[in-house]
Protein backbone atom coordinates (compact mmCIF):
# COMPACT_ATOMS: atom_id res chain seq x y z
CA UNK A 1 0.00 0.00 0.00
CA UNK A 2 0.74 3.93 -0.27
CA UNK A 3 2.00 5.10 3.02
CA UNK A 4 0.03 8.08 3.74
CA UNK A 5 3.05 9.70 4.75
CA UNK A 6 4.06 10.16 1.30
CA UNK A 7 7.03 11.98 0.73
CA UNK A 8 6.17 13.72 -2.25
CA UNK A 9 3.25 15.33 -0.73
CA UNK A 10 1.43 15.00 -3.75
CA UNK A 11 -1.94 13.45 -3.36
CA UNK A 12 -3.23 15.81 -0.61
CA UNK A 13 -3.25 18.11 -3.16
CA UNK A 14 -4.45 15.88 -6.12
CA UNK A 15 -7.03 14.82 -3.62
CA UNK A 16 -7.89 18.25 -2.52
CA UNK A 17 -8.15 17.15 0.88
CA UNK A 18 -5.50 16.71 4.15
CA UNK A 19 -7.38 13.57 5.17
CA UNK A 20 -7.50 11.44 2.64
CA UNK A 21 -8.60 7.96 3.13
CA UNK A 22 -9.17 5.22 0.68
CA UNK A 23 -9.56 1.50 1.04
CA UNK A 24 -8.87 -1.14 -1.19
CA UNK A 25 -11.17 -4.64 -1.74
CA UNK A 26 -9.93 -7.49 -3.63
CA UNK A 27 -13.31 -8.80 -5.29
CA UNK A 28 -12.03 -11.67 -7.63
CA UNK A 29 -8.23 -12.99 -6.66
CA UNK A 30 -5.34 -13.47 -9.12
CA UNK A 31 -6.18 -17.12 -10.21
CA UNK A 32 -2.53 -18.18 -10.03
CA UNK A 33 0.89 -17.01 -8.67
CA UNK A 34 3.57 -15.36 -10.24
CA UNK A 35 5.89 -18.09 -9.52
CA UNK A 36 5.39 -22.14 -9.84
CA UNK A 37 5.79 -24.71 -6.61
CA UNK A 38 8.31 -25.72 -8.77
CA UNK A 39 10.37 -22.90 -9.51
CA UNK A 40 10.46 -22.67 -5.81
CA UNK A 41 11.76 -25.98 -4.85
CA UNK A 42 14.34 -25.75 -7.20
CA UNK A 43 15.85 -22.61 -5.31
CA UNK A 44 15.03 -23.93 -2.19
CA UNK A 45 16.50 -27.12 -2.94
CA UNK A 46 13.85 -29.22 -1.68
CA UNK A 47 12.75 -32.40 -3.17
CA UNK A 48 10.47 -33.32 -0.53
CA UNK A 49 6.67 -32.70 -0.60
CA UNK A 50 6.24 -32.23 2.81
CA UNK A 51 6.61 -28.65 3.02
CA UNK A 52 4.73 -27.92 0.41
CA UNK A 53 1.49 -26.03 2.01
CA UNK A 54 3.83 -24.16 3.79
CA UNK A 55 5.81 -22.97 0.34
CA UNK A 56 2.69 -22.22 -1.47
CA UNK A 57 1.68 -20.19 1.61
CA UNK A 58 4.94 -18.15 1.64
CA UNK A 59 4.62 -17.64 -2.36
CA UNK A 60 1.53 -15.85 -1.42
CA UNK A 61 2.68 -13.54 1.32
CA UNK A 62 5.48 -13.01 -0.97
CA UNK A 63 3.73 -12.06 -3.75
CA UNK A 64 1.40 -9.83 -1.43
CA UNK A 65 4.36 -7.97 0.37
CA UNK A 66 5.82 -7.69 -3.83
CA UNK A 67 2.55 -6.01 -4.32
CA UNK A 68 2.34 -3.41 -1.70
CA UNK A 69 5.54 -2.37 -1.81
CA UNK A 70 5.75 -1.89 -5.55
CA UNK A 71 1.91 -1.09 -6.03
CA UNK A 72 2.15 -3.43 -9.12
CA UNK A 73 -0.88 -6.05 -9.33
CA UNK A 74 1.57 -9.75 -10.28
CA UNK A 75 -1.53 -11.63 -11.79
CA UNK A 76 -4.94 -10.43 -13.01
CA UNK A 77 -7.38 -9.89 -10.14
CA UNK A 78 -10.72 -7.29 -9.67
CA UNK A 79 -10.36 -4.83 -7.18
CA UNK A 80 -11.92 -2.63 -5.89
CA UNK A 81 -10.74 1.38 -4.34
CA UNK A 82 -13.07 3.84 -2.16
CA UNK A 83 -12.20 6.75 -1.08
CA UNK A 84 -13.96 9.12 1.28
CA UNK A 85 -14.24 11.97 -0.81
CA UNK A 86 -14.33 13.02 -4.49
CA UNK A 87 -11.22 14.99 -5.83
CA UNK A 88 -12.31 18.58 -5.12
CA UNK A 89 -11.35 20.65 -7.96
CA UNK A 90 -10.74 18.33 -10.79
CA UNK A 91 -12.68 15.55 -12.83
CA UNK A 92 -9.65 13.10 -12.27
CA UNK A 93 -9.23 10.24 -9.80
CA UNK A 94 -6.14 8.53 -9.54
CA UNK A 95 -6.41 4.46 -8.97
CA UNK A 96 -3.49 3.51 -6.80
CA UNK A 97 -2.59 0.08 -8.70
CA UNK A 98 -0.87 -0.69 -11.82
CA UNK A 99 -1.43 -1.64 -14.56
CA UNK A 100 -4.60 -1.27 -14.28
CA UNK A 101 -6.65 -2.93 -17.23
CA UNK A 102 -9.93 -1.90 -17.41
CA UNK A 103 -12.82 -0.11 -14.97
CA UNK A 104 -15.39 -2.63 -14.61
CA UNK A 105 -17.94 0.00 -12.67
CA UNK A 106 -18.08 3.20 -10.74
CA UNK A 107 -20.68 3.59 -7.95
CA UNK A 108 -21.01 6.93 -5.81
CA UNK A 109 -22.82 6.79 -2.79
CA UNK A 110 -25.46 10.02 -2.13
CA UNK A 111 -26.03 11.60 1.66
CA UNK A 112 -28.21 9.28 2.20
CA UNK A 113 -26.53 5.88 1.03
CA UNK A 114 -28.25 6.01 -1.79
CA UNK A 115 -25.89 4.13 -4.93
CA UNK A 116 -25.55 5.47 -8.33
CA UNK A 117 -23.48 3.79 -11.02
CA UNK A 118 -22.13 6.06 -13.05
CA UNK A 119 -22.55 5.72 -17.39
CA UNK A 120 -19.16 4.14 -18.61
CA UNK A 121 -20.03 6.77 -21.48
CA UNK A 122 -19.00 9.78 -18.10
CA UNK A 123 -15.64 8.92 -17.81
CA UNK A 124 -12.56 7.46 -19.77
CA UNK A 125 -9.73 5.16 -18.46
CA UNK A 126 -5.92 6.66 -18.90
CA UNK A 127 -3.76 3.78 -18.71
CA UNK A 128 -0.87 4.89 -20.40
CA UNK A 129 -0.32 7.19 -17.12
CA UNK A 130 1.33 5.97 -14.04
CA UNK A 131 -1.11 5.85 -11.60
CA UNK A 132 -3.74 5.29 -13.88
CA UNK A 133 -6.42 8.31 -14.00
CA UNK A 134 -10.21 7.82 -14.47
CA UNK A 135 -11.01 10.91 -16.03
CA UNK A 136 -14.66 12.28 -16.00
CA UNK A 137 -15.76 13.31 -19.61
CA UNK A 138 -16.07 17.36 -20.22
CA UNK A 139 -20.03 17.77 -18.58
CA UNK A 140 -19.56 15.31 -15.92
CA UNK A 141 -19.13 16.71 -12.67
CA UNK A 142 -18.46 14.69 -9.64
CA UNK A 143 -22.10 14.02 -7.74
CA UNK A 144 -22.56 15.87 -4.12
CA UNK A 145 -21.50 12.69 -2.09
CA UNK A 146 -21.94 11.49 2.00
CA UNK A 147 -18.84 11.77 4.05
CA UNK A 148 -17.05 8.95 3.77
CA UNK A 149 -16.41 6.27 1.17
CA UNK A 150 -17.89 7.98 -1.27
CA UNK A 151 -16.53 6.63 -4.46
CA UNK A 152 -15.89 3.47 -5.23
CA UNK A 153 -14.21 2.13 -8.55
CA UNK A 154 -14.01 -1.45 -9.29
CA UNK A 155 -11.68 -2.03 -11.96
CA UNK A 156 -9.35 -5.26 -12.83
CA UNK A 157 -5.49 -4.67 -12.85
CA UNK A 158 -2.29 -7.30 -13.16
CA UNK A 159 -0.40 -7.97 -15.63
CA UNK A 160 -1.51 -11.40 -17.19
CA UNK A 161 -3.46 -12.38 -20.28
CA UNK A 162 -6.89 -14.44 -20.02
CA UNK A 163 -6.68 -18.15 -19.08
CA UNK A 164 -7.14 -20.50 -21.35
CA UNK A 165 -8.15 -23.92 -20.88
CA UNK A 166 -5.81 -26.72 -21.77
CA UNK A 167 -7.49 -30.10 -23.56
CA UNK A 168 -4.26 -32.49 -23.59
CA UNK A 169 -0.69 -31.13 -22.19
CA UNK A 170 2.08 -34.06 -23.33
CA UNK A 171 5.66 -33.78 -23.13
CA UNK A 172 8.50 -35.72 -25.14
CA UNK A 173 12.04 -34.75 -26.14
CA UNK A 174 11.97 -31.67 -24.41
CA UNK A 175 9.27 -30.03 -26.30
CA UNK A 176 5.38 -30.04 -24.58
CA UNK A 177 2.34 -29.99 -26.41
CA UNK A 178 -0.56 -28.75 -25.50
CA UNK A 179 -4.07 -28.66 -27.19
CA UNK A 180 -5.91 -25.77 -25.69
CA UNK A 181 -9.70 -25.08 -25.92
CA UNK A 182 -9.10 -22.15 -28.10
CA UNK A 183 -6.92 -20.35 -30.47
CA UNK A 184 -3.80 -19.37 -27.63
CA UNK A 185 -2.96 -16.01 -29.00
CA UNK A 186 0.37 -16.73 -28.65
CA UNK A 187 3.76 -16.11 -31.42
CA UNK A 188 6.61 -18.23 -31.53
CA UNK A 189 9.47 -16.58 -28.72
CA UNK A 190 6.57 -15.65 -26.67
CA UNK A 191 6.47 -16.85 -23.08
CA UNK A 192 3.30 -19.46 -21.81
CA UNK A 193 2.98 -20.28 -18.60
CA UNK A 194 1.30 -23.47 -17.48
CA UNK A 195 -0.70 -23.68 -14.43
CA UNK A 196 -2.57 -26.49 -12.63
CA UNK A 197 -1.05 -29.63 -13.89
CA UNK A 198 -0.42 -32.33 -11.09
CA UNK A 199 2.62 -33.14 -12.54
CA UNK A 200 4.48 -30.49 -11.34
CA UNK A 201 7.33 -29.95 -14.16
CA UNK A 202 4.61 -28.89 -16.29
CA UNK A 203 3.34 -25.83 -14.28
CA UNK A 204 6.30 -23.49 -15.05
CA UNK A 205 7.08 -20.99 -17.91
CA UNK A 206 8.56 -22.15 -21.40
CA UNK A 207 8.72 -20.44 -24.72
CA UNK A 208 6.58 -20.78 -27.70
CA UNK A 209 8.20 -22.71 -30.48
CA UNK A 210 4.88 -22.56 -33.00
CA UNK A 211 1.22 -22.51 -32.79
CA UNK A 212 -1.24 -24.26 -35.07
CA UNK A 213 -5.05 -23.70 -34.88
CA UNK A 214 -5.54 -24.20 -30.91
CA UNK A 215 -2.58 -26.51 -30.62
CA UNK A 216 0.71 -25.16 -29.13
CA UNK A 217 4.49 -26.68 -28.77
CA UNK A 218 7.06 -25.52 -26.11
CA UNK A 219 10.77 -25.75 -25.46
CA UNK A 220 10.58 -27.30 -22.17
CA UNK A 221 14.06 -28.50 -21.61
CA UNK A 222 14.40 -31.25 -18.54
CA UNK A 223 18.10 -31.09 -16.45
CA UNK A 224 19.97 -34.01 -17.26
CA UNK A 225 19.56 -37.13 -15.22
CA UNK A 226 16.68 -35.43 -14.05
CA UNK A 227 13.09 -37.47 -13.93
CA UNK A 228 10.99 -37.29 -16.77
CA UNK A 229 7.65 -35.51 -15.99
CA UNK A 230 4.35 -37.58 -16.83
CA UNK A 231 3.03 -37.56 -20.00
CA UNK A 232 -0.13 -36.59 -20.73
CA UNK A 233 -0.28 -34.02 -17.85
CA UNK A 234 -3.44 -34.57 -15.56
CA UNK A 235 -4.86 -31.90 -13.27
CA UNK A 236 -7.04 -28.83 -14.18
CA UNK A 237 -4.66 -27.38 -16.14
CA UNK A 238 -4.43 -23.63 -17.86
CA UNK A 239 -2.07 -21.64 -20.31
CA UNK A 240 -1.86 -18.16 -19.81
CA UNK A 241 0.47 -15.03 -20.51
CA UNK A 242 1.39 -14.24 -17.78
CA UNK A 243 3.46 -11.15 -18.35
CA UNK A 244 4.70 -10.62 -14.75
CA UNK A 245 7.91 -8.67 -14.89
CA UNK A 246 10.90 -10.18 -14.10
CA UNK A 247 12.65 -8.47 -11.41
CA UNK A 248 8.95 -9.14 -9.61
CA UNK A 249 9.26 -12.23 -10.06
CA UNK A 250 12.42 -12.73 -8.93
CA UNK A 251 11.33 -10.44 -6.06
CA UNK A 252 8.99 -12.79 -4.78
CA UNK A 253 11.33 -15.87 -5.21
CA UNK A 254 13.93 -13.93 -3.25
CA UNK A 255 11.70 -13.17 -0.70
CA UNK A 256 10.62 -16.75 -0.11
CA UNK A 257 13.93 -18.25 0.06
CA UNK A 258 14.93 -15.89 2.08
CA UNK A 259 11.83 -16.52 4.80
CA UNK A 260 11.29 -20.76 4.18
CA UNK A 261 14.75 -21.74 6.21
CA UNK A 262 14.41 -18.90 9.00
CA UNK A 263 10.58 -19.72 9.20
CA UNK A 264 11.28 -23.74 9.89
CA UNK A 265 14.05 -23.17 12.11
CA UNK A 266 11.99 -20.65 14.20
CA UNK A 267 12.61 -17.11 15.52
CA UNK A 268 15.88 -17.65 16.76
CA UNK A 269 18.29 -14.62 17.80
CA UNK A 270 20.00 -15.14 14.53
CA UNK A 271 17.06 -14.29 12.25
CA UNK A 272 17.91 -11.91 9.57
CA UNK A 273 15.70 -9.20 9.60
CA UNK A 274 17.08 -7.16 6.61
CA UNK A 275 15.46 -7.92 3.57
CA UNK A 276 17.62 -10.44 1.15
CA UNK A 277 19.78 -8.87 -1.17
CA UNK A 278 18.83 -7.20 -4.11
CA UNK A 279 15.24 -7.02 -2.94
CA UNK A 280 15.35 -3.23 -2.89
CA UNK A 281 16.71 -2.96 -6.65
CA UNK A 282 13.97 -5.54 -8.41
CA UNK A 283 11.21 -3.50 -6.58
CA UNK A 284 12.51 -0.25 -7.33
CA UNK A 285 10.22 0.21 -9.97
CA UNK A 286 7.56 2.21 -7.66
CA UNK A 287 4.60 3.79 -8.56
CA UNK A 288 5.69 7.53 -8.54
CA UNK A 289 2.88 8.92 -6.56
CA UNK A 290 3.76 12.96 -8.26
CA UNK A 291 1.02 14.85 -9.12
CA UNK B 1 17.75 -23.94 19.04
CA UNK B 2 17.49 -25.11 15.24
CA UNK B 3 19.53 -26.59 13.15
CA UNK B 4 19.72 -24.18 9.61
CA UNK B 5 20.29 -25.48 5.98
CA UNK B 6 22.01 -22.96 3.96
CA UNK B 7 20.45 -23.64 0.40
CA UNK B 8 23.04 -21.90 -1.78
CA UNK B 9 25.47 -24.26 -1.11
CA UNK B 10 23.70 -27.50 -2.32
CA UNK B 11 24.40 -27.08 -5.64
CA UNK B 12 24.88 -30.37 -6.87
CA UNK B 13 22.32 -32.60 -8.67
CA UNK B 14 22.39 -36.30 -7.32
CA UNK B 15 20.87 -39.72 -7.98
CA UNK B 16 19.97 -41.77 -4.40
CA UNK B 17 20.00 -45.54 -4.89
CA UNK B 18 19.67 -48.75 -2.42
CA UNK B 19 19.55 -52.27 -2.72
CA UNK B 20 16.31 -53.46 -1.84
CA UNK B 21 15.91 -55.00 1.75
CA UNK B 22 16.92 -58.82 1.24
CA UNK B 23 16.22 -60.80 -0.09
CA UNK B 24 15.43 -58.34 -2.61
CA UNK B 25 12.54 -58.48 -5.02
CA UNK B 26 10.98 -61.78 -6.46
CA UNK B 27 12.15 -61.78 -10.36
CA UNK B 28 9.48 -64.14 -10.96
CA UNK B 29 11.15 -67.11 -11.80
CA UNK B 30 12.31 -68.13 -8.45
CA UNK B 31 14.68 -65.72 -8.24
CA UNK B 32 15.45 -62.59 -6.82
CA UNK B 33 16.96 -58.71 -7.54
CA UNK B 34 19.12 -57.29 -5.79
CA UNK B 35 20.80 -54.81 -7.62
CA UNK B 36 20.31 -51.15 -6.08
CA UNK B 37 16.85 -49.26 -6.69
CA UNK B 38 15.95 -45.69 -6.82
CA UNK B 39 14.78 -43.93 -3.51
CA UNK B 40 11.77 -41.72 -3.73
CA UNK B 41 12.13 -39.40 -4.99
CA UNK B 42 15.58 -40.48 -6.51
CA UNK B 43 17.05 -37.14 -6.82
CA UNK B 44 18.30 -34.48 -4.37
CA UNK B 45 20.12 -31.13 -3.88
CA UNK B 46 23.53 -31.98 -2.18
CA UNK B 47 26.99 -29.88 -1.16
CA UNK B 48 29.77 -32.45 -2.33
CA UNK B 49 33.44 -32.29 -0.94
CA UNK B 50 36.06 -34.01 -0.59
CA UNK B 51 37.88 -35.09 2.42
CA UNK B 52 41.56 -34.66 3.16
CA UNK B 53 43.24 -38.51 3.65
CA UNK B 54 44.78 -37.91 7.05
CA UNK B 55 41.13 -37.26 8.36
CA UNK B 56 39.07 -39.63 6.50
CA UNK B 57 39.92 -43.47 8.16
CA UNK B 58 37.29 -45.27 9.20
CA UNK B 59 37.78 -46.86 12.07
CA UNK B 60 35.63 -50.00 12.71
CA UNK B 61 36.35 -51.86 16.22
CA UNK B 62 39.80 -50.08 16.18
CA UNK B 63 41.20 -50.98 12.57
CA UNK B 64 40.83 -49.15 9.49
CA UNK B 65 38.76 -50.65 6.77
CA UNK B 66 38.26 -47.85 4.66
CA UNK B 67 39.05 -44.85 3.33
CA UNK B 68 36.48 -42.08 3.27
CA UNK B 69 37.07 -39.65 0.36
CA UNK B 70 33.80 -37.47 0.40
CA UNK B 71 31.62 -35.53 2.79
CA UNK B 72 27.93 -34.89 1.45
CA UNK B 73 26.09 -32.07 3.09
CA UNK B 74 21.99 -32.65 1.97
CA UNK B 75 18.38 -31.57 3.18
CA UNK B 76 17.59 -34.22 5.59
CA UNK B 77 15.35 -37.46 4.18
CA UNK B 78 14.20 -40.23 6.32
CA UNK B 79 15.44 -42.81 3.52
CA UNK B 80 19.10 -42.53 3.63
CA UNK B 81 21.01 -45.36 5.28
CA UNK B 82 24.79 -47.02 5.16
CA UNK B 83 23.55 -49.10 2.15
CA UNK B 84 22.38 -45.69 0.14
CA UNK B 85 24.67 -45.36 -3.00
CA UNK B 86 24.30 -42.10 -4.69
CA UNK B 87 25.88 -40.82 -8.22
CA UNK B 88 26.44 -37.28 -9.57
CA UNK B 89 28.06 -36.04 -12.77
CA UNK B 90 31.24 -33.65 -11.69
CA UNK B 91 32.29 -30.80 -13.57
CA UNK B 92 34.57 -33.07 -16.15
CA UNK B 93 31.24 -35.21 -16.77
CA UNK B 94 32.24 -37.88 -15.38
CA UNK B 95 29.70 -39.99 -13.32
CA UNK B 96 30.83 -40.68 -10.15
CA UNK B 97 29.54 -43.36 -7.01
CA UNK B 98 29.52 -42.75 -4.11
CA UNK B 99 28.65 -45.36 -0.56
CA UNK B 100 27.53 -44.02 2.24
CA UNK B 101 29.99 -45.45 5.10
CA UNK B 102 28.89 -42.78 8.06
CA UNK B 103 25.57 -40.41 8.53
CA UNK B 104 24.73 -37.58 11.14
CA UNK B 105 22.21 -35.20 11.47
CA UNK B 106 22.94 -32.72 13.81
CA UNK B 107 21.20 -32.59 16.77
CA UNK B 108 18.61 -35.27 16.40
CA UNK B 109 16.82 -32.69 13.83
CA UNK B 110 15.05 -33.56 10.40
CA UNK B 111 17.13 -30.39 8.98
CA UNK B 112 20.43 -31.49 7.71
CA UNK B 113 21.95 -34.55 6.81
CA UNK B 114 25.47 -35.28 7.12
CA UNK B 115 26.96 -38.00 4.96
CA UNK B 116 30.47 -39.53 5.05
CA UNK B 117 30.96 -41.29 1.79
CA UNK B 118 33.80 -43.85 -0.08
CA UNK B 119 33.97 -43.17 -3.44
CA UNK B 120 33.83 -46.29 -5.85
CA UNK B 121 37.51 -46.80 -7.71
CA UNK B 122 36.23 -48.59 -11.07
Amino acid sequence: MIPFDDPYGGYSAAWGGTDLHWSETVIVPPPCEPVSLTQVKHRLRVVQDADDADVLLLVAAARRQVESDTSAVLVSATLEQTVDTPPSGTSTLKLVRWPVQTIVSVTTYAADDTATVLDPASYRLDTSSRPARLILTSPTTWPSTRRFQAVTVRFTAGFAGPMVKVQDLTWADNIATAKLTQSPGFLAGDLVTFRGAVEEDYNNTFTVLSTTGNNLTALMPIPVSWPAPGSPATGNIYAVHLGTPEPLQLAVLALVTHWFDPLRAGLTTDTPTVLPFGYDVLTSDRLEWLV
Amino acid sequence: MRVRVDASRLTQWIRLEAPPPPPGIPDGEGGYIDTPQPLAPPTDWAAIEPVSSTTAELPVAGSIIGALTHHVLLRYRPDITLKTQLTFVDQARRTRRLYVRSLQAPLEQAELLHLWCEEQVA
